[in-house]
């Protein structure tokens, strides 16, 4: 190194940083004694050096840390923080957070990183979650009900129409039957029904009589014209002014025309309760006598299956006859089953007429819907249980 | 699971599961959306539903549609954008909690439902595992991580007063 009056402040500053070598350093004194007047400039640049001073920490020991057992003891307060520790191990890890201040420190510190569970966020839409199963219920709209109340009116008539047309084929007791006698009278109607003979009476005279008169009748006079007194079906309402309940052929009119007399009159009787195959009458607290023609409309049913036992007996007055214990005579019927029945009139008793309760209810149903609207029926054309009038 | 304990379900739970979602995602609209799809998706599936799993069935749809929505739509990388939204739906209540939720918006959304699973919902490590498809010791490592991030960004002298 090479020092001189031109480049001594350089190495003069090296000296005091001690960034010389010791060679150098005695090369930097020995140039000082040799040039004195630069040797207060050199003190001075020393003078500028912070001093050496010694301190002491004291006792080092709480700054020793065992870093094993630090990570440990984080693991276990992290894993008290969230809740995962057994009974014993959170216990152990409680007690050093009361009795251990550094423990403790770090216990809050680890809390404060814990998440507020009480905070609450709404979810407003709740309504757009909800869900529902489909229902299987179908709302009742107006034209909903309309259409269910016309099926049930449809279903209502067609079911009275067949069960009508079912009794009057079970309760048939009257058909014209063609037959080798071609003079005698005959008193039946082919297909008629003692069930709508009634209803049709009862609901034109608006009465709770019923028409229940029957009448045997005897052929005197083979030459006379033969005379069905029974009606046609649709003619066998009767009168609403003549609500007669009995019925009685006059002989005046009649005069080849069949009488009743007393003593056949209880034979009737006798053998109509036992469904015998003879005419029977059944008065009602009435007697009159009717013209033929009136009788022709009041007969609920006279069918005629065989030729009439001619009474012997005169005419007699049927006002005289004394009315019977049961003279509600609903319905008469034939019993085909015996060859015996041929070309005999049977009248039955309703209730010997098996009926079943559903139609019993249909019929009363039908009776008062008659009753109420005034409705004359049996006088047009019946399709499907609707009546069209006939003029 | 029959309609009226889904109901049920939806009276219970909607909160926490958007609460949960609406914390990760910071997004309403978005948040809203996940919880639709998540109730849709257990309505769908209610047959096969036990109601007393239903809690966790819930949260489990609606971190895997949440993971989705956030691959689909990259939200995690505009999050600073979401400012106003998250204001407008987070009410901050005092300066620490600011710090905390900001300290859990810097973590990632796995280490950000492992919290929010564990402190809000108490969830065990085994249930949070069910629940994100983590095993046991992957969730205890995974929130213990978060925790040392959440302690170190409350611990930086800027957040301290």
């Amino acid at each position: 190194m090479n020092i001189d009056r031109h480049n001594y402040e350089t190495i003069f500053l090296l000296y005091v940083d001690n960034e010389l070598s010791a060679t150098d350093r005695k090369t930097v004194e020995q140039f000082v004694q040799e040039n004195a007047d630069l040797k207060p400039e050199l003190e001075l640049l020393l003078d500028s050096t912070l001093p050496v001073e010694g301190f002491s920490y004291g006792s080092t020991e709480q700054l020793y840390r065992n870093e094993i057992e630090l990570d440990n003891l984080q693991e276990q307060l992290l894993m008290h923080l969230d809740n995962e520790l057994d009974n014993s191990s959170k216990k152990e890890i409680e007690r050093q957070i009361g009795s251990e201040n550094n423990v403790k420190k770090e216990w809050q510190l680890w809390q404060q990183t814990k998440l507020d569970a009480d905070e609450q966020i709404i979810f407003n839409d709740k309504k757009s979650l909800y869900r529902h199963e489909r229902s299987h219920v179908i709302s009742m709209r107006t034209w909903r009900m309309i259409a269910a109340a016309a099926i049930l009116l449809i279903g209502l008539f067609t079911g009275v129409s067949i069960l009508k047309k079912d009794n009057s084929t079970e309760t048939s007791t009257a058909r014209n039957q063609p037959t080798s006698q071609g003079n005698k009278r005959q008193v039946a109607g082919k297909n008629e029904s003692v069930a709508a003979n009634n209803t049709a009476a009862s609901s034109n005279n608006s009465t709770e009589q019923h028409i229940a008169a029957s009448k045997a009748v005897k052929e005197k006079d083979e030459n006379n014209p033969p005379t069905a007194i029974a009606p046609d079906r649709n003619n066998i309402t009767t009168d609403n002014k003549d609500n007669d309940n009995n019925i009685v052929v006059d002989k005046k009119e009649n005069n080849n025309k069949p009488v009743i007399d007393k003593t056949s009159l209880e034979n009737i009787n006798k053998q109509g309760s036992n469904n015998s195959n003879t005419a029977t009458v059944l008065n009602n607290k009435r007697n009159e006598v009717v013209s033929p023609e009136r009788a022709h409309n009041e007969i609920a049913v006279v069918p005629v299956r065989e030729k009439v036992t001619a009474p012997t007996s005169p005419i007699i007055d049927y006002n005289s006859i004394p009315p019977m214990p049961d003279s509600y005579a609903k319905t008469a019927s034939v019993n085909e089953g015996s060859p015996e029945n041929n070309n005999k009139i049977v009248y039955m008793n309703e209730e010997t007429v098996s009926r079943s309760k559903v139609g019993g209810i249909f019929r009363k149903v039908k009776r008062v819907i008659e009753r109420n609207a005034n409705i004359n029926t049996g006088k047009g054309v019946k399709i499907a249980g609707f009546e069209i009038a006939l003029k | 699971m029959t309609e009226r304990e889904y109901n049920e379900c939806v009276n219970h739970y909607a909160d926490n599961v958007y609460r949960f979602i609406l914390k990760n995602l910071r997004h309403e609209e978005d948040a809203r959306d996940v919880v639709q799809g998540s109730f849709e998706k257990m309505w769908v599936n209610r047959l096969q539903i036990d109601n007393e799993k239903c809690k966790s069935y819930l949260f489990t749809v609606a971190y895997h549609q949440m993971i989705d929505h956030i691959r689909k739509n990259k939200r995690i990388s505009l999050k600073e954008d979401f400012g106003e939204n998250e204001r407008g739906a987070v009410k901050q209540h005092s300066n620490a909690k600011r710090i905390l939720d900001e300290a859990l918006s810097k973590l990632s959304e796995t280490q950000r439902s492992l919290v929010m699973l564990k402190d809000y919902e108490g969830y065990n490590y085994a249930e949070i595992g069910q629940i994100t498809g983590l095993n046991e010791s992957q969730v205890k490592v995974y929130l213990h991580r978060a925790r040392l991030q959440l302690r170190a960004y409350i611990v930086k002298p800027e957040n301290v007063i």
